[in-house]
């Protein structure tokens, strides 16, 4: 009996090929959308290391003062001695979190005596903490041990970039602390954390035995407590005030567990899981629609089937088994494409997904699941339609005609709605892309510096000789040499230039130190001259940023200006706004400019000649391998993924809004398309018999038409408000630095509702001029 | 009414060309029954189908009421065939979706006539057709012969000057095949011109002359 409805089932997948086909393929797609969105929705989750016993009494006292320079809002030294002298009755015990670092160079010796050295970020740690924390060895799969004097933890990732796939523990590592060049021994290598939380350039390690830590060498924003037992987090925030109060500080004290839940809240989470859902849901909705359409023009041959003697039952795994056809390729389809997407993203993200391929949350058992979820639902809506028709001995077209219309224009209404949404969703997201675009100073011709290559010289001994080859390299048609330094600024109030940049909490200018003016060149950006520098002077440029703020200070343009070097140059001219910049401390700045200096810089700017990128990085990677062999990760970037990192992300955002709503469009243009020809192959009579009967092709156009209009307009009505509100998200999401005039809901709304009228005039249009075209002869002959 | 001449019609595949009609001619006056009769295959339908200017010769002329249609386009065929030719099929075409009013109605409905008149005179028709009590019904809750005389009423609404039969008591039995014949012959006899092709003896009875086709040509013509 199987094998006769296997049978049937493909038949029936071979006759209705084309819409088969876009179900088959509109599910798959549907389905690799969500598997996809739940991987990340994986990644950017906190890990849950707080399965120790004590997590639920896990706190975090944040503390914050103002320091008298007024820089740091982070708390004062002498807070920790307060909460620590004597301890707290509140507390069990008392972990300072160590939150910045010192930025070094840190050496790596290799088993055959070798070495290799990475700037990392090296954050001093009590011994106890990485175990408090609950990091897992990615060795042996515990806790990381409790840290003694002078050892490390590295993180897997890390490590395999260094070690390769030797296991380093007890490898020993080197860097300076405290201007003292210290070795230090590899106890243990953690394992990765997810994405948004990357400690893969952090280096924790132990310098003192616990009970002697130097408060005052760590950096401490806040603790993290464990409470004793039969306290509460109010009273511990009592006690903690009362002490600290005095000293002029703040306190909040927050559960460490309620924050380990993500980066992200729950509602964002099932937000972004519903909002990936929807191509599913509109995929899904397609197929049941055609499925229902099927059934009913299927009328005669299931009461042909009934009177030979098949069951309601019978009938029904016959259809289950059409449909578990469609859903297990459809599934199949759906793993190879996500399969495909992740291994993709995998080597774009280094290597971080790998392990979800395996896990339950990964590829398989995600498609898998939706897989089943999926047939479960096809399985309940045929069960209905067939269950209706054998109890009252209804027909089942009949039946169908009655419930299943209803039904089919409601899942029609559906689609129609979440394609909307996408695309007024999208319109909004690019509006916001556009506004952030703005912000960062993205410049038009941004697609020129994926062109150009950086390289940068911080780690080579050699940089003269670094430098002269540099200059030698033949497929770089011109190379950029600059360097970046700080003067400390003056923030007296009393100077009312030092007041608005203590307003802006600056404590220091960047320098941009250059031979020309090739940099302004290179970038775009103009120079409003004071006067011509003669030949050979050396002088100084200030930004507008700069000059607006002395503008806005009342105060002169200074005629004189000290490099972080020392010197005192003449200032001859304003440079406008460099591109790729958002922070403060960039478009606050000055160049100074050395013509003819014999120096080397810390960075290179090279522009290929056209066609030569590739060739041009090959050299520069092989040339810096050569400089700096020992060096764990090159200096040599693609200069704009270096540079306007935040434009990658705005890239990534405007690329996926854009496939999801091209994704969603297509599926609903598929469905609206496979309905309506499906719509027209049952109606080919009735409107072979029309046209006998004296329609012309507008009468046929308003037939079909008039429904999906009517669809249409009901389902614009549901899709604008909620455009609307997801466009007061988007609005949100920029922390307000973008407005409702920057992203206008009324384009998002009108935008998404005309682009799904288009498409569907197009779709009904495109196949009223088929139908139209046939001969009623053909399908009114004498029988 | 009818006026052909020379009509040729020819079917052509890639490895096939067939003559369906080879050189017809033949008149018909306005207020005749004519019954065409021949073989299966050869060639009543497709004359009907080009008489009711559903398809166009391959040659010759066709002159209805005067005038050469044989090679309008399908619009122009359209705007001659409302509201002066009715068809009747053997298999009755009504619509399945609507119902028996609404099936009778669709010939005034593409003729623009407003809701209220065609409601006016569809009620008529079904009054005159006996099937007033089945209006509400769909084609399928009929019987063989209540949808023949729906498919009447549907060919007469328009109040046409010629009526196509195309084996119209094919699929009925005796009884409601003669009460089909007997309100054709009625229309016949109100001044509508008839044309019907048939397989039936008994059938071509009711009409006034008899054109004999076999392979696409006239072989007899005979007046009753």
């Amino acid at each position: 009996m199987i094998l006769h409805y296997l049978k049937i089932a493909l038949r029936n997948l071979a006759k209705y090929k084309a819409q088969n086909i876009i179900s088959i393929v509109s599910l798959a797609v549907g389905m690799t959308v969500l598997a996809v969105i739940q991987c990340l929705l994986f990644l950017i989750r906190k890990p849950d290391v707080y399965k120790e016993p004590y997590a639920d009494r896990c706190y975090t006292i944040s503390l914050e003062k103002e320091a008298d320079d007024g820089l740091h809002n982070f708390t004062n030294y002498e807070a920790h001695l307060l909460l620590s002298n004597g301890g707290m009755a509140c507390v069990d015990k008392l972990f300072p979190v160590n939150g910045s670092f010192e930025s070094g160079y840190v050496n790596f010796c290799l088993e055959d005596s070798s070495y290799r050295r990475k700037a990392m970020d090296l954050v001093l740690v009590r011994g106890d903490y990485p175990n408090y924390r609950g990091l897992r060895s990615a060795v042996t799969g515990s806790k990381v041990p409790v840290l003694r004097k002078n050892e490390v933890l590295l993180s897997q990732s890390m490590a395999k970039k260094v070690y390769g796939d030797t296991n380093p523990v007890g490898s020993t590592i080197s860097f300076y602390f405290q201007n003292e060049l210290h070795d230090f021994v590899l106890a243990d290598v953690f394992e990765d954390v997810p994405l948004t939380e990357s400690q893969d350039h952090h280096l924790l390690f132990s310098f003192y035995d616990d009970d002697d830590f130097d408060w005052l060498a760590a950096w401490i924003p806040y603790c993290e407590v464990i409470l004793r037992d039969g306290f509460t987090p109010e009273q511990l925030k009592s006690e903690a005030d009362a002490r600290l109060k005095p000293a002029g500080m703040t306190v909040s004290v927050k559960s460490l567990k309620e924050q380990g839940k993500g980066s992200i809240s729950d509602i964002t989470r099932i937000v972004i899981w519903v909002a990936g859902s929807l191509i599913l849901l509109s995929a899904l909705i397609s197929f049941l629609r055609m499925q229902v359409q099927l059934l009913r023009m299927r009328g005669r041959e299931l009461a042909l089937r009934r009177i030979n003697g098949a069951s309601a039952s019978k009938l029904f795994l016959m259809l289950l088994t059409e449909y578990a056809v469609t859903v297990i390729l459809s599934t199949l389809l759906a793993v190879v494409l996500t399969d495909m997407l992740i291994g993709f993203a995998d080597t774009r993200l280094a290597g971080l997904l790998g392990d979800w391929n395996w896990s339950w949350h990964g590829i398989y058992g995600s498609v898998l699941t939706q897989g089943a979820v999926m047939f479960a639902i096809c399985a309940a809506v045929i069960a209905l339609c067939l269950l209706g028709s054998v109890r009252k001995g209804y027909a089942i077209s009949d039946t169908i005609r009655g419930s299943g219309g209803m039904m089919r224009k409601t899942m029609l209404v559906i689609q129609t709605v979440i394609s909307t949404v996408f695309i007024s969703g999208t319109l909004s997201l690019l509006q916001f892309v556009a506004g952030e675009s703005r912000l960062n100073n993205i410049p038009e011709n941004d697609r020129y510096y994926r062109k150009c290559i950086l390289a940068q010289s911080y780690r080579i001994n050699d940089k003269i000789g670094f430098q002269r080859e540099l200059q030698g390299l033949r497929h770089a048609d011109r190379i950029i040499p600059y360097s970046e330094s700080f003067t400390e600024l003056n923030r007296d109030e009393s100077d009312p230039v030092g007041a608005l940049l203590k307003d802006l909490r600056l404590g220091s200018l960047r320098n941009y130190h250059l031979a020309d003016t090739a940099l302004f060149d290179f970038y775009g950006m103009k120079i409003s001259w004071n006067r011509t520098p003669e030949q050979g002077e050396s002088y100084v440029l200030l930004s507008q940023g700069y000059s607006e703020l002395h503008r806005k200070a009342g105060k002169e343009l200074p005629d004189m200006e000290t490099a972080s070097d020392g010197r005192v140059l003449p200032v001859l001219g304003v440079y406008s706004t460099k591109p790729y910049s958002r922070l403060r401390s960039e478009n606050i700045s000055i160049a100074v400019v050395t013509p003819g200096a014999d120096r080397t810089y810390d960075s290179y700017i090279l522009v290929p000649h056209k066609g030569e990128y590739q060739a041009l990085m090959a050299d520069v990677t092989e040339l810096m391998n050569r400089f700096s062999p020992e060096s764990v990760e090159l200096d040599v970037y693609n200069f704009r993924d270096r540079i306007g990192a935040e434009v990658t992300i705005l890239d990534a955002m405007r690329g996926g809004a854009l496939i999801l709503s091209a994704v969603c469009l297509i599926i609903c243009a598929m469905s609206l398309y496979s309905t309506l020809l499906l719509s027209i192959r049952a109606r080919r009579k009735e409107v072979a018999i029309r046209k006998v009967n004296g329609a012309r092709k507008a009468d046929v156009a308003i037939l079909f038409g008039r429904l999906y209009i009517s669809l249409a307009v009901i389902s614009i009505l549901i899709s604008a408000p909620i455009a609307i509100l997801f466009n007061q998200v988007v609005v949100d999401m920029s922390d307000g630095d973008l407005t409702a005039g920057d992203i206008s809901a009324w384009i998002s709304a009108v935008g998404g509702i005309l682009f799904m009228l288009v498409v569907i005039t197009v779709t009904v249009w495109g196949n009223i001029r088929r139908i139209m075209k046939l001969n009623p002869v053909d399908y009114i002959a004498t029988e | 009414m009818i006026e052909v001449n020379n009509l040729q019609k020819i079917f052509r595949t890639e490895e096939v060309e067939t003559w369906a009609l080879n050189d017809v001619s033949f008149n018909v006056a306005d207020g005749e029954f004519v019954a065409i009769m021949g073989p299966s295959g050869c060639g009543k339908s497709t004359l009907l189908n080009i008489l009711g200017l559903l398809d166009n010769p391959t040659k010759g002329s066709y002159k209805l009421q005067g005038v050469e249609v044989a090679d309008l386009d399908e619009n122009h065929r359209t705007d001659l065939r409302k509201g002066v030719i009715g068809f009747v099929f053997q298999s009755f075409n009504l619509i399945d979706e609507l119902n028996v009013r609404e099936n009778i109605e669709l010939p005034l409905l593409y003729m623009g006539v407003p809701a209220k008149e065609r409601r006016r005179r569809a009620e008529e028709v079904m009054e005159r057709m006996n099937i007033s009590h089945r209006e509400k019904h769909f084609p399928n809750q009929l019987s063989g012969g209540q949808q023949q005389r729906v498919a009447i009423a549907r060919a007469v609404i328009a109040g046409p000057k010629l009526i196509l039969a195309d084996e119209p008591t094919g699929n009925l039995d005796s009884v409601n095949g003669q009460e089909v014949m007997n309100l054709l012959k009625e229309l016949n006899q109100q001044g509508t011109t008839i044309v019907m092709v048939t397989h039936s003896r008994h059938d071509a009875s009711y009409a006034n002359r008899i054109i004999n086709l076999f392979d696409g040509s006239i072989v007899k013509e005979l007046p009753l």
